[in-house]
């Protein structure tokens, strides 16, 4: 009976639509994005205390926010990166928001993804900023380069150009090692390896992705979650690659709708929320299996996938919650967004007991 | 008593339900001195200053570029029209690269997308961007002008592209390149000043001016931006053997510093200057037009044409008509210039063929009625192919008018001669058109007659060597000119110039008269102290000449050569 509980600690409407809600590291404040309805851009920094939460900062810029993240920039710094409705990458400083510290037109089109890494002291090597977008172009920044990717993911031409719904890092063990995973919307995910330069694995999962997701980002590969339409998610294990079957993975229904978004606890990989298009939040725990690889017929080793446990189920929202995030310096606290223009806090209790 | 397990199950969920309570009255407590904990961290994390820079690792994809790219290549979703970035330091890559192919596809891709406007921030940003973008244009058309050997164009262009972008280095440079092409070696060594003012590290700029220095002379300048590029680039081949030959050059220099002193001596005099054959200019040599301002107006150079073409004709079917009653009329006045005249035409070979007609025209044109209380006499002689053709111009008046010392003196004579003088300079005038402009003044056409001492001195100098010529040129004077031409500086170098001409070309000049006005010049008595015997004994023929000749009474040449100090 020592299910966590989810709890709806505090919740304000604001006048924009919300894309995405990231905490500040390292503090009790998190920033909100989003798009004012005369089509600029809405980028507001909250503070939460004692049971409220007042905005501390709110700007409005040309073009309306779609995605945003620190990943990239050091403790120090605090710098944000986001991704807009034009494609333009930029890099805020959230002490002086006039002018970005970085900005490039990164894509032709909306920047659906963002992801970064070698920031925060997670992930090894140089500071790295991924980018997907709607042309079909995943893209590689160094905030220390400009105007120009660091490395570009793109379809041969004559291919047909799917719109990426997604990007994140992952294996960032070593300052050498480095993966993009990208999720197209017509079911396909790719594994680049920075490393190497090279497409290490893909698959089709058969419905658009919405979100991928490593359990780390700073260790050699663990896990990897993928969302999709039609309410589905997948789990792959990332440490055992067949050369033909790839990575082993289990497939779970939920939500009844569009599996939006998975995000995984920061103090613990193994528990992860998924976010419904039914404004439902699904706590998850993964369990491995007694062995986690085997070898086949042939003598050539393959993953072997573990099993979920739905831990908790809650609807907040009648609409898509279109962004969740897990603080990263008190476990259970949580922020997420969704289309009815709702910021809401939540708490996650009893998770260090699971 | 026994509970049922409904009872059971109803218990459970009341004590979870406390328990979750508690749960999560101890967690928002715990959040909220959790939030107090994390604002001091933050604010020590703010303030702290713990900025221990990492090293972070190089960029991804800067150094091992080309292998990533043949990789790449082979990726099913290899990145493959983007435009590659090339390396600064790549420089196999540089020269490969096509600046104009670059430039149309830029055009092309903004013509294309106007996306790339947005990507600056600010608009300011944004036309910083693109007048970088222009001064790049003109610097390639400048360059393709310097190629063309179209040095002008050149730098127009370059100049346009200073103008986008002051902050580019390379335009200055590139224009003092243009400029030391065309020998411009000041304006190029201003420009590659600039140039490095902008880039300290730019060694073309430095070479370019060092270039220009060593050709203005200055050898310390051009060695010390040798030797600076040198410490840019040690390796720089051109700097070494420009050092070489520069540290000749200078030695060279040391070696004949008499030739270079000399140039120093006296200020405003200009020497030729001691090159060796091989160091000397290539370049043709450029006719340098020198005109002479002040000594005679330029306007008079035309008014001769302005009244031959429009008032010649009449003038000359007048002057018949006037000059014969002009020689009786003013007979006694014109006395001494006509007979100056007179001897002026019997000696001067040159102007034997003129005819000398003094006549008297009333002014004509528009400028003289302004003056029509001057009508003086004038004398106007022309020679042109031999011909002889006189006229009157109006404009002679003006000339007259304009020198106050003349135009000041009330006796006759002085009336007449300023006239004869300007006369004579008009008749002058259209040869000295040609002769003047070469630069070279033959002493018989050339010189004209003095109005001032310092022009009699300047000229004394030119002529004491040649005595024919001196004659000549003393002859035209109107001795009565004497006393205000010398005033007090007939000193007895040139008296006795004067009278050793006399003596030489002894004729039917009147010896009387200059004798007698040259002894009316102030200071005279001063001057003959210091003449010697041999001097006097120049004197003394001239007296006995002109006592042999008897045109005068005794008393007057004994008078006179007391005045010589006989």
């Amino acid at each position: 009976m020592d299910k966590p509980q989810i709890i709806l600690h505090i919740q304000k409407c604001v006048n924009y639509t919300l894309y995405d809600s990231k905490w500040i590291p390292c503090s009790a404040k998190f920033v909100a994005l989003g798009n004012y309805a005369r089509g600029t851009g809405a980028l507001q920094i909250y503070e939460v205390s004692h049971g409220d939460f007042k905005v501390v900062k709110d700007v409005e810029k040309s073009k309306p926010f779609k995605c945003g993240t620190f990943g990239a920039s050091s403790l120090q710094n605090r710098f944000l990166a986001t991704g807009d409705f034009t494609g333009k990458l930029q890099i805020w400083n959230l002490e002086s928001l006039d002018l970005p510290v970085y900005s490039v037109q990164a894509h032709k089109e909306i920047i659906n993804s963002i992801d970064g890494i070698g920031g925060l002291g997670i992930g090894e090597g140089a500071p790295e900023i991924v980018t997907g977008s709607r042309d079909g172009i995943v893209k590689v920044w160094d905030p220390r380069q400009k105007d120009e990717p660091v490395a570009t993911m793109e379809p041969e031409e004559g291919e047909a150009k799917r719109d990426c719904w997604t990007v994140a890092f992952g294996d960032a063990y070593s300052a050498q090692d480095r993966c993009v995973a990208a999720g197209y919307d017509n079911g396909d995910i790719k594994l680049f390896d920075l490393r190497n330069m090279a497409l290490r694995w893909e698959t089709n999962v058969k419905n658009g992705v919405c979100c991928l997701e490593f359990d780390r980002k700073d260790i050699a590969m663990n896990k990897l979650v993928a969302t999709t339409l039609e309410s589905k998610f997948h789990v792959y294990d990332m440490r055992t690659q067949h050369p033909s079957k790839g990575f082993a993975s289990l497939t779970e229904k939920a939500h009844n709708s569009t599996v939006w978004l998975a995000r995984h606890l920061p103090q613990n990989r193994d528990v992860f929320m998924t976010l419904g298009g039914n404004g439902s939040l699904n706590l998850w725990k993964y369990s491995y299996p007694s062995s986690r690889s085997k070898t086949d017929g042939e003598g050539v080793e393959t993953g072997v996938a573990g099993t979920v446990d739905l831990l908790q189920n809650v609807t907040l929202s009648t609409q898509p919650v279109s962004s969740f995030d897990w603080s990263p310096d008190k476990m259970g606290l949580s922020v997420c967004t969704s289309f009815d223009q709702t910021i809401r806090v939540i708490i996650t209790t009893k998770l260090n007991t699971i | 008593m026994p509970i049922s397990k409904h009872e059971e199950k109803m218990v459970d969920l009341r004590v979870q339900m406390q328990q979750n309570q508690v749960e999560l009255r101890d967690y928002l407590a715990d959040l909220d001195s959790w939030e107090s904990d994390i604002k001091e961290k933050e604010e020590q994390l703010r303030t702290g200053k713990t900025a221990q820079i990492e090293e972070l690792p190089p960029v991804r994809n800067t150094i091992q570029k080309k292998k990533m790219k043949k990789k790449k290549k082979e990726l099913k979703d290899a990145e493959s029209n983007k435009p590659r970035r090339i390396s600064g330091f790549d420089f196999k890559a540089w020269d490969k690269f096509d600046v104009d192919k670059a430039l149309e596809e830029i055009d092309k891709k903004e013509k294309e997308d106007k996306t790339s406007s947005s990507e600056y921030e600010t608009d300011e940003e944004w036309e910083m961007e693109r007048k970088k973008h222009l001064a790049n244009v003109e610097k390639d058309l400048g360059n393709e002008f310097l190629k063309k050997g179209e040095y002008d164009k050149a730098i127009e262009a370059y100049t346009k592209g200073m103008a986008f972008d002051a902050t580019n280095a390379v335009l200055p440079a590139n224009r003092a390149m243009a400029l030391l092409k065309q020998q411009k070696f000041a304006a190029a060594e201003l420009d590659c000043t600039v140039s490095i003012s902008l880039d300290p590290l730019y060694v073309k700029a430095y070479l370019r001016r060092a270039s220009a220095r060593a050709s203005l002379g200055k050898f310390d300048q051009a060695m010390s931006d040798y030797s600076h590029v040198l410490g840019l680039e040690p390796s720089n081949k051109q700097a070494k053997s420009e050092v070489e030959r520069l540290q000749k050059e200078i030695k060279r220099e040391k070696e004949v510093p008499v030739l270079s002193t000399l140039t120093e001596q006296g200020k405003g005099i200009v020497k030729p200057v001691y090159k060796q054959p091989e160091e000397r200019s290539k370049a043709p040599l450029k006719r340098i037009h020198i005109e002479e301002i002040g000594i005679e107006s330029t306007g008079q150079q035309y008014h001769p044409d302005l009244a031959y073409g429009a008032t010649a004709k009449k003038v000359s079917v007048q002057e018949q008509e006037n000059f014969e009653k002009l020689v009786s009329q003013n007979a006694p006045q014109q006395a001494p210039h006509s007979s100056s005249i007179a001897v002026e035409s019997n000696l001067m070979p040159t102007f034997a063929n003129e005819r000398i007609q003094p006549v008297n025209v009333e002014p004509r044109d528009l400028r003289s009625q302004d003056q029509q209380d001057i009508s003086l006499p004038s004398v106007e002689t022309r020679t042109e192919h031999q011909e002889v053709l006189t006229s009157t111009i109006p404009s002679n008046v003006l000339k007259a008018q304009k020198r106050p010392s003349w135009n000041a003196a009330s006796n006759p004579d002085s009336h007449q001669s300023p006239d004869s003088g300007s006369g004579n300079n008009q008749r002058k005038a259209p040869s000295r058109i040609e002769t003047e402009r070469n630069g070279t003044s033959l002493p018989s056409e050339g010189i004209s007659i003095p109005q001032t001492s310092f022009q009699f001195q300047t000229d004394f100098r030119l002529l004491k060597n040649k005595p024919e010529a001196f004659f000549e040129y003393f002859q035209a004077i109107p001795p009565s000119h004497y006393t205000k031409l010398f005033g007090h500086s007939l000193d007895a170098d040139m008296l006795m110039a004067v009278l050793k001409s006399l003596a030489a070309n002894l004729s039917s000049q009147d010896l009387y008269e200059i004798l007698t006005q040259l002894s009316m010049v102030k200071r005279f008595s001063m001057t003959t102290m210091f003449l010697s015997q041999s001097d006097k004994q120049v004197v003394r023929s001239l007296m006995e000449h002109l006592s042999k000749s008897g045109s005068r009474p005794q008393n007057d040449i004994l008078s006179l050569s007391r005045k010589y100090e006989l």
